[in-house]
């Protein structure tokens, strides 16, 4: 799963050991990326 | 129908126009202006692919924002419903996204609007996506609803009954929509809604004329007005027509 | 956020008016019931689109 740590805009591997946590710098904020797929949305 | 309707223009432009239709009941009256809102076919976006959006808004914000750009719908015949077209869009910020940067794969289909703002893109934002527009009626979603603010008013007869008594104050008489006088039509915006500006000092009547409404049309682009009226009364006789060949099983 | 793209009550389509609106009635010193009039916006329920609304992108941009 790829993160980014919303203080040192790192991209974060997490692991299900690791806990949440960046490994740079230890912030406990991380913000999931979005996906490159296409997505697909109804105009409603 | 061997019935004849007399119809005359009262304003007309490309997309408003006020008109008078002379011998058709109320309930008829009251079916074109339903037809004209729900039962005509207009093209929108349905769906939407988004491949980037890195915006301040959500992908379905974005696309219900999409979705109510009013397109241009092709002539009767070229679309049926459930065909589709499918529009592109692609602005990278700092810029803002307007309905006119919408690309369209077939010349027919366009936004008939080229300004109104999609979403505005600060830098390193970029919007990118792809949209299928469908042929879908008013009863569906109001973004297929060609007609906007349809409406109908009796036409009024205006009578000068009497003068105003000489110490009696003259009060004003509002009344809007169209009215008759001696054959001659006026819209009463000509005289500030107001009857005794046109005639000062003149007891006046109204009177409704039997079977004569003035109509009030405005459409979102789709199509000139004549159109959206003719294709109304075309909804309506399929749906007489079906109807009729049901009961005749 | 953005200018509703259409007036909620009748289905007007307001958007593409809000930019000269904005610059006419907001930032210059115009007075808004002149501007929607020479814009064409005549019926009260799209005036009050363009009137009540205000612009959040710039607000919430930098919570990105």
């Amino acid at each position: 799963m790829s993160y980014k740590c919303s203080r040192c805009k790192r991209d974060v591997q997490l692991d299900e050991y690791g806990g949440v946590r960046c490994p740079y710098c230890g912030h406990r904020v991380l913000l999931k990326e979005r996906s490159r797929d296409v997505k697909e949305v109804d105009a409603q | 129908m061997t019935e004849e309707y007399d119809v005359e223009f009262v304003e007309r432009t490309d997309r408003e126009a006020r008109f008078l239709v002379r011998g058709v009941t109320p309930a008829f009256a009251n079916g074109i202006r339903r037809a004209m809102l729900a039962d005509v076919p207009t093209m929108a976006i349905d769906t939407v692919r988004f491949v980037e959006n890195s915006s301040v808004m959500f992908d379905e914000q974005l696309a219900l924002r999409l979705g109510l750009v009013p397109l241009t719908t092709p002539p009767v015949g070229e679309f049926v419903e459930d065909d589709t077209v499918t529009l592109s869009i692609d602005v990278e910020g700092p810029a803002t996204a307007y309905s006119g940067d919408l690309v369209s794969s077939d010349d027919l289909v366009q936004p008939a609007d080229d300004n109104v703002p999609i979403i505005d893109l600060k830098d390193d934002q970029r919007l990118e996506a792809e949209a299928d527009t469908v042929l879908e009626r008013g009863k569906g979603h109001a973004k297929h609803q060609g007609a906007v603010a349809a409406g109908y008013r009796h036409l009024q007869r205006v009578e000068v009954v009497d003068d105003v008594p000489e110490f009696e104050d003259e009060q004003s008489q509002i009344v809007r929509g169209v009215i008759e006088d001696d054959g001659e039509l006026i819209p009463t915006s000509e005289f500030d809604h107001d009857l005794s500006n046109r005639y000062p000092g003149k007891e006046i009547e109204l009177e409704d004329v039997p079977n004569a409404f003035v109509f009030h049309v405005e459409t979102d682009g789709s199509f000139p007005v004549e159109e959206i009226v003719t294709r109304a009364a075309d909804t309506i006789e399929a749906r007489a027509t079906e109807l009729e060949e049901a009961v005749q099983l | 956020m953005m200018v509703p793209v259409r007036c909620f009550t009748c289905g007007t389509v307001v958007g593409e008016h809000w930019e000269e609106f904005d610059e006419r009635a907001n930032e210059g010193d115009e007075d808004p019931q002149e501007v929607l009039d020479e814009l064409g916006v005549d019926r009260y329920c799209c005036r009050r689109m363009l009137v009540s609304h205000t612009d959040l992108v710039d607000v919430v941009s930098p919570y990105q």
